[in-house]
């Protein structure tokens, strides 16, 4: 990019910024415009002078664009504006990069379902031609460095600042989700992922991260409180709140996993079995008349049961190859998926006692009760009906909660040092008294534990077991998820997770090509930021050794191992 | 004078190959002891086995009159016994007081504050950059922070394996002083090295090492003065 960068810098000289300000005001001047003639497609873009989803987020891209370009130049640079957003160059970069993604991704899928590229009407013209220009424009602009902010606001500011970001995020998650259409879908992530690399152009990112980093605890019970107040925006609906809940138990287990990857850098390929033990314990001793065992204890008995019978496989998996170094660990935890679901899928009385039916799994498990809660039960709250997934999504995100809280206990402890130490130089870390067998050992049984509870509601909360939904497949999502997002930390899984999850509900129409575009995806992360998106301060250093400037930022900074994007 | 670590007739297999054949040797409470010896001679074997990182094949290993052979490593830590690993080993990534915090990994709640300040007395530069990662430091200072480190534990008896490696001679002759300072404070010590001179001025006992076995004996003053030694460790003609 830089050289193509220089060398509109030396073609366009001083031009860039009218052509790139010119596009932007194409662009907006687009959107008042009617983009296509057909009313169903990409949420009706035919009306004049009234912008609808797609042209909304060009209308806000160009504005934020035109904001940006006039703090690097013009008679508002040097006071009001250049003083309050001194990173404008680079912000107004990334509006030209994500105008042309966001503008062009829908005037593709116009031609694309109208069948050319004669069915796109003049607007659409004018703001393509404008997002071209902004790119083109912004590239030759001369660089200014990322800012760091240091606005010295009080703690309540900052709460409040805090709390305004997460309700964004709500917001913007309930419209993601209700975007019906999928080709607006990507179109509004695309415009997503641009105003947040915007911001952190600007450097408001980077003091939001620092800002929740000093106020950790408040920015965690906001985030509770958020995730509490997501099925108020749902008006009952179950189709969102059900990719909701599957989204909260892929992440919970997921930060079960976190712990053995990215704590104790143990690589466990069959992840999914300890979901899957916890699962059919859950079924097996339910109500379901499909059971063959006939003992219902109470569904917190049930849970603990759960979760030792998947720590119990941990730990007869981990005792004998925990003792060797990792790639066997590998090998034996995948090998240990494949039995346990070639396992379920024999247990049908034909060999053995009858246990689990079998391929046809344990259907009919009845929903869950507690206390008197028939999880089954639709309630009205304030007036907004909550249905059955809205009742296990709070079920879950007190299990998350808890899972989140041993996954912090863990990290910040002696024990969660010792991890660290076993992953940097595991001999060393015997010397020093570390008893790196049996640290490692509760890494895996503890991540085994935690996935097992899981798996004991989510038994519930599916319905029905069967094998098939414990392959080594769900173990790679997994593992994917825990590197996408960021190993170590648990805002990185709980992203990865959304993505990973809530991406192939969305986007059905891909879903045969979901595995070819999240190995691209890897592949891509692992060459541009294999630290994942949200990266803890030591994994950085550790994949960015090289990078001196990096190390400079991060010097003194390595005993605080927070999670805070560069 | 008590001995607080008894060796006797210790002997270590790398599967077929026999790296320690057979070696005695005790170290007396707050004494120096020194190992010299060439590459090879079984020295870091030695070491490591008494921490407990590898398992003798014959004899037995005594601390405090307790048998420790076959002892797992963080058992014998607790124990009372810090190592102090060939080529330093210290944690890259994780801060001075970081990895000094995990040299006291093996007592359990204990407030390890004055610990601390003993050892930044001791290494006033680790004090300066506590925050820092130990991989930016040079060898001088992460030999100085894996001993600090091993002090963290509250030794009894400290082993530190070749802390002259890849050493300037200035640096070396600072850690050098170090050890004698820790010796007069009363730690007992039992220091492996190929650097004899150094070794050998410092040690109230020294033993030396060739191919699995203890060829010579004597207090360090006497081994520096013997002809033999002089010949092939010392370049003397």
């Amino acid at each position: 990019m830089s050289a193509i960068d220089s060398w509109l810098r030396r073609t366009l000289g001083r031009a860039g910024w009218p052509i790139a300000l010119a596009g932007a005001v194409l662009m907006a001047v687009g959107t008042f415009l009617s983009w296509t003639y057909d009313p169903n497609i990409v949420e009706n873009l035919t009306i004049y002078l009234y912008p609808a989803g797609p042209q909304v987020y060009t209308l806000i891209l160009a504005l934020l664009a035109v904001v940006m370009l006039l703090a690097v130049r013009g008679p508002l640079a040097t006071r009001p504006l250049g003083s309050l957003l001194p990173g404008g160059a680079g912000a107004a970069r990334t509006a030209g990069v994500f105008s042309v993604l966001v503008v062009w991704l829908i005037l593709v899928s116009i031609a694309v379902q109208l069948h050319g590229f004669v069915n796109i009407d003049p607007g659409g013209w004018v703001s393509g031609v404008g997002a071209l220009a902004l790119f083109v424009g912004s590239r030759a602009l001369p660089d200014s460095p990322r800012p760091v902010l240091d606005w010295r606001l009080p703690s309540a500011v900052q709460i409040i600042l805090i709390a305004v970001a997460l309700l964004l995020v709500l917001t913007a998650a309930a419209y993601a989700l209700n975007r019906s259409d999928a080709w607006v879908f990507i179109d509004f992530l695309l415009f997503l992922a641009g105003v947040v690399l915007m911001s952190r152009n600007l450097g408001i990112l980077g003091y939001l991260a620092d800002a929740t980093a000093r106020l950790r605890r408040v920015t965690l019970l906001a985030a509770f409180i958020v995730a509490f107040l997501f099925p108020f925006t749902q008006n009952g609906s179950d189709a969102n709140m059900s990719i909701a809940t599957q989204v909260l138990i892929f992440a919970t287990t997921a930060i079960g996993l976190n712990i053995v990857v990215g704590l104790a850098g143990l690589l466990d390929l069959g992840y999914i079995a300890f979901l899957g033990s916890g699962a059919y314990v859950g079924a097996i001793l339910s109500a379901s008349a499909f059971t063959h065992i006939h003992w219902h204890p109470p569904f917190l008995v049930v849970v603990l049961i759960g979760a030792c019978v998947a720590a119990c496989f941990g730990l007869i998996i981990g005792s004998p190859t925990l003792r060797v170094s990792g790639d066997y660990l590998a090998i034996v935890t995948l090998a240990f998926g494949e039995i346990f679901r070639l396992t379920m899928n024999n247990l049908d009385g034909s060999n053995g006692p009858d246990l689990t039916n079998g391929p046809n799994g344990i259907p009919a498990i009845p929903d869950l009760r507690i206390g008197g809660f028939d999880f089954g039960e639709p309630h009205t709250v304030l007036g907004i009906e909550l249905g059955r997934f809205a009742n296990y999504y709070f079920l879950l995100l007190v299990v998350i909660a808890f899972v989140v809280l041993a996954f912090a206990r863990m990290n910040d402890s002696r024990i969660g040092r010792g991890w660290v130490a076993i992953r940097e130089d595991e001999r060393a870390a015997e010397a020093m008294g570390v008893n790196t067998f049996s640290l490692k050992l509760l890494a895996f049984a503890g991540g085994a534990f935690l996935a097992g509870l899981a798996g004991t509601i989510k038994a519930h909360h599916d319905v029905s077991v069967t094998p098939d939904q414990y392959q080594f497949l769900e173990s790679a999502f997994l593992l994917s998820a825990v590197v996408l997002g960021g190993m170590g930390t648990v805002g990185g899984v709980l992203l990865g997770a959304v993505i990973l999850k809530l991406l192939p509900e969305k986007l059905r129409f891909f879903s045969d090509y979901r595995l070819l575009l999240f190995g691209l995806l890897l592949v891509v992360m692992m060459r541009f930021r294999p630290e994942g998106m949200l990266a803890s301060r030591r994994r950085q250093l550790e994949l960015h050794e090289e990078d001196e400037e990096l190390a400079e930022e991060l010097e003194g900074q390595v005993a605080d191992v927070e999670v805070a994007p560069r | 004078m008590n001995a607080i670590l008894e060796v006797v007739d210790l002997q270590v297999a790398y599967g077929k190959i026999r790296a320690v054949k057979g070696i005695s040797f005790s170290v007396g409470e707050g004494q120096l002891v020194s190992l010299i010896g060439t590459n090879g001679a079984g020295k870091t074997t030695t070491l490591r086995t008494v921490s407990g990182l590898l398992s003798p094949t014959g004899g037995t290993i005594s601390f405090q009159g307790r048998r420790i052979d076959n002892m797992p490593a963080h058992h014998i830590v607790e124990l009372g016994i810090a190592h102090v690993p060939e080529g330093r080993h210290i944690f890259p990534r994780m801060s001075v007081e970081e990895n000094l915090l995990l040299g006291a990994y093996a007592r359990k709640g204990q407030h390890l504050g004055a610990d601390l300040a003993r050892v930044f007395e001791l290494f006033p530069v680790l004090q300066e950059r506590r925050k820092q990662a130990a991989g930016t430091f040079s060898g001088g200072e992460q030999q100085m922070l894996a001993i600090g480190r091993a002090l963290m534990s509250g030794p009894r008896l400290l082993m530190l394996d070749e802390p002259s490696m890849g050493l300037s001679p200035i640096i070396m002759a600072r850690i050098m002083d170090t050890l004698t300072e820790l010796r007069e404070r009363g730690t007992t010590i039992l220091l492996v090295e190929q650097n004899a001179q150094a070794a050998l001025e410092l040690a109230d006992y020294g033993h030396v090492l060739e191919i699995g076995r203890i060829t010579l004996s004597d207090t360090g003053a006497n081994l520096l003065g013997n002809a033999e030694v002089r010949k092939a460790y010392l370049g003397e003609d």
